[in-house]
């Protein structure tokens, strides 16, 4: 809840959006998808075209549309693309999914669609860990932090490195140190 | 290209201008790591990348700390460049030495607050604060009067706790070792009717490793007892921008093993407790571009040598001894708002002010069963300070690769009138892999009441002592040699004015020393693969010699460690803590004091959903290692041998 009002606090306060800080951290939630993407390594045989490593975008708000800056850079070698779907596409052939606030009303039904699929689905939607997401990102205080939900990762048959689950809030799985 | 794809490249295009790229470039060359310690609140107040905010700045996180073992604050301080941890004869208490300076220089605060008590610095008991409260420790390397006010004069150590709205999972654990120590502690976080609440409270004990003193100030052998039991409860709750914090903590049956003098002392059991209220107010768009914080704080402390202190052992010529029993308690209120302002373009501008009234009260004192209590013998005046204060800091963006940050604090005391320190940042991010500072800042330390008012067997108060002054320049280099690999170089030029010594006879206190230390600080942290971290530091120092050296403290020190996650679910840490040699002053014909290398190592385990367990062994190689004492303990004080530590936690 708590979380919900400082999204919407930063949502009404102009001061928020007009000042550097707030630029700053969309660069940075940016680069946590690119280092999330770094950490994860998808199962052989995952659909993959063409080598790149899709990243499909459902809904819009702003990290949404900053995502796109993420096209083209590697990713172990793989170049990153970033496809948006439209209205009611249903993510297909995406080893990565983000779930944009204006989604919040399809969370289910987009998290239902990838089910033990190995897609990394990223959110910052409150609730969206816990509700099946893998990777859950939200702001506390002037920071940036984590939620992963090792059990749909697992399910998913994604492998998750230690250094992203260390710097993680685990759950769905044992916590690693 | 789709309608959509057309309109986001467009905004895309519009959006973000060619510098933002090149940030763009600069964050994703960093490890996830530097991104999350990013955003640190300590030195500017403002959000900052750990590499550029204007500060020589640490930053140990809760991770950091279970990956270690570490049960205290003070444990995992050893690994940061430029701090030392000294154990003080009276009761081991662990006295944060940075760069070289008195422990009297070191700022120490949880959540913003300073720990610091009007008598004795960090608190006649203090022992550090138990691992299982802290969320991050933040550490500035370097003045930071000139945002905190006094005593940072060579840095600022600040721990931020678990409390509501930060714990994300509920956690019971238990701890036994050696010396007979126990600890249990819990953790919650949760959301009662629309507040979110968050509870951490630890309870512990030990017998203590009670070294043995072949020789005491008086000649006499025996073993210093160390034992000490600590309960420390944090309440927390917060709702939209209100959070507030209960907390509570509890030193009792302290044995404090020897005197200040240097004599063994087996019968004393110190006490002391301190509860805390701080209300907080933070609101990000309290205006157009405006956003405020307020705060206010209140503490009482209270304080107390139980059945006395044994200022000397019993004798043929007095059966009795002398006892020296003593208490006091202390109230600290602050009040403080400060505001950010961000409507200059290139600017972020933040003033605010405060006060802060604190006093001395109940000081009881029985000595050699004479009650002093009410007279001017006591040791301590029942007496009130209050400062008010004023600081003014603006972040500057001069140019895109340039950034200058300048502030100022002025303080004025009732006791002492007003102080005024200013500092200037200059950051020069010349490249995406490179930060360069050049940092310039004035600080103070407050004297004591100690120093001040209260007179004890070796000394005699002085009303009319100004604080100590210092001036640090520090130039400081950060490099990201790959997105795996940084390294860390400062260089400081520290020097401090007014130094109060006790000095003539009888002995009395006075301003009047100058003291200058140099040093180089030098750091890397190296991912080496996806599963092996070695991070590492090496402090050199050069200290003038003189009397207002402190010579317990060595010139070299070198800190290695790694982490090694070999399979999901473990971790695998060993560091090893080198201390240099500590020389004599003039007139102490003793060696110096050895350097020695203290080596750990802890090895994790989750298993399952909710258990986790660990071991730690301490000083694996049973190294002889002693901490500096005066002459009067000619054989310094030895520090504990091997010690064995076994964790389990519960997460539910």
């Amino acid at each position: 809840m708590r979380r919900a009002l400082l999204l919407l606090a930063l949502w009404l306060c102009p001061a928020a959006q007009a000042d550097v800080p707030a630029g700053d951290a969309l660069l940075l939630k940016t680069a946590y998808v690119y280092n999330f993407a770094k950490f994860v390594r998808w199962p052989e045989g995952a659909p993959a075209s063409a080598n790149a490593l899709s990243l499909c975008v459902a809904g819009t708000d702003e990290l949404a549309d900053a995502l796109a800056r993420l096209r083209g850079r590697l990713v172990r070698g793989r170049p990153l693309t970033v496809q948006y779907l439209n209205g009611g596409q249903v993510p297909k052939h995406c080893q990565m999914l983000y779930v944009a606030a204006s989604a919040q009303a399809r969370q289910a039904e987009l998290l239902q669609s990838v089910r033990g699929q190995p897609v990394l689905t990223i959110s910052e939607l409150p609730g969206f860990a816990r509700a099946g997401g893998v990777i859950e990102l939200y702001r506390e205080g002037t920071r940036l932090h984590f939620i992963i939900n090792l059990g749909v990762a697992r399910a998913a048959g994604l492998e998750i490195q230690p250094g992203l689950l260390g710097l993680a809030v685990v759950i769905g799985q044992p916590a690693v140190p | 290209m789709s309608m959509r794809k057309l309109v986001m490249a467009v905004i895309g295009l519009l959006a973000a201008p060619a510098h933002s790229d090149e940030r763009l470039d600069h964050l994703l060359s960093l490890g996830l790591e530097e991104l999350m310690a990013m955003e640190v609140s300590i030195s500017t107040s403002t959000p900052q990348p750990l590499s550029r905010s204007p500060a020589a700045v640490n930053v140990i996180t809760a991770e950091d700390i279970r990956a270690t073992g570490a049960t205290n604050l003070v444990d995992v301080l050893e690994g940061v460049p430029g701090i030392y941890v000294r154990a003080s004869q009276f009761g081991d208490r662990p006295l944060l030495h940075l760069r070289g300076a008195n422990a009297g220089q070191t700022l120490l605060m949880v959540n913003g607050v300073p720990m610091k008590d009007l008598l004795w610095g960090f608190g006649i008991y203090w022992k550090g604060l138990p691992a299982s409260m802290i969320e991050r420790v933040e550490i500035i390397r370097g003045p930071g009067s000139a945002l905190y006010g006094a005593d940072a004069g060579a840095g600022v150590i600040n721990v931020i706790t678990k409390t509501a709205g930060r714990i994300e999972y509920n956690e019971a654990g238990l701890r036994a070792g050696s010396h007979d120590s126990q600890a249990g502690w819990l953790q919650y976080g949760g959301h009662w009717g629309g507040f979110d609440v968050g509870l951490t409270a630890e309870v512990s004990g030990t017998d203590g490793y009670d070294p043995y003193i072949r020789a005491d100030r008086l000649g006499g052998a025996g073993w210093a007892g160390y034992g000490w039991r600590n309960t420390d409860l944090r309440l927390g709750v917060a709702r939209g921008n209100w959070h507030l914090h209960a907390d509570y903590m509890r030193h009792a049956d302290l044995e404090t093993g020897l005197t200040g003098a240097g004599v063994l002392d087996p019968l004393t059991r110190g006490r002391d407790s301190r509860y805390s209220l701080d209300l907080l107010y933070d609101n990000d768009c309290y205006a157009d571009d405006w956003s405020l914080s307020a705060a206010l704080h209140y503490a009482n402390l209270d304080y107390s040598s139980g059945a006395g202190f044994q200022e000397s052992p019993p004798s043929l010529a007095d059966p009795d001894g002398v006892i020296n029993r003593q208490r006091a308690a202390e109230r600290r209120l602050n009040v403080e708002a400060s505001g950010l302002y961000t409507g200059l373009a290139g600017h972020a501008v933040r003033v605010g002010a405060g006060l802060v009234w604190q006093n001395l009260y109940a000081v009881r004192q029985v000595y050699d069963s004479v009650d002093l209590t009410d007279t001017p013998a006591a040791f301590a005046p029942e007496k009130m300070r209050r400062i008010d204060y004023l600081f003014a800091q603006d972040v500057w963006t001069l140019a895109e690769d340039w950034e200058l940050t300048a502030g100022a604090r002025y303080d004025h005391y009732s006791d002492f009138g007003g102080t005024l320190n200013p500092r200037l940042a200059l950051v020069w991010q010349g490249s995406d892999r490179l930060t360069t500072k050049l940092m310039y800042g004035q600080a103070f330390r407050a004297p004591s009441y100690q120093e001040l008012y209260s007179r004890t067997s070796f000394t005699l108060p002085n009303a009319d002592l100004k604080p100590e002054r210092s001036r640090t320049w520090d130039l400081a280099f950060n490099y990201a040699a790959t997105s795996d690999l940084r390294l860390g170089l400062d260089i400081f030029h520290f020097v401090q004015r007014d130094l109060i010594a006790a000095t003539g006879k009888p002995s009395q206190f006075h301003n009047g020393g100058r003291h200058a230390i140099r040093g180089i600080e030098l750091e890397a942290h190296w991912q080496a693969t996806a599963t092996l971290r070695l991070a590492g530091n090496y402090t050199l120092r050069w200290q003038d010699d003189g009397p207002y050296r402190i010579y317990a403290v060595p010139e070299r020190e070198a800190y290695l460690r790694a982490d090694w996650a070999f399979r999901p679910g473990w971790n695998w840490n060993l560091q090893a803590n080198w201390i240099g040699a500590r020389p004599r002053p003039a007139g102490d014909a003793r060696d110096p004091a050895d350097a020695y290398t203290v080596v750990d190592t802890t090895l994790r385990h989750g298993a399952g959903k909710h258990w986790e367990f660990a071991a730690s062994l301490r000083n694996l190689l049973d190294a002889d290692a002693y901490a500096y004492t005066g002459a009067a303990i000619a054989d310094d004080l030895p520090l504990p041998g091997r010690s064995l530590y076994a964790e389990v936690r519960y997460k539910f």
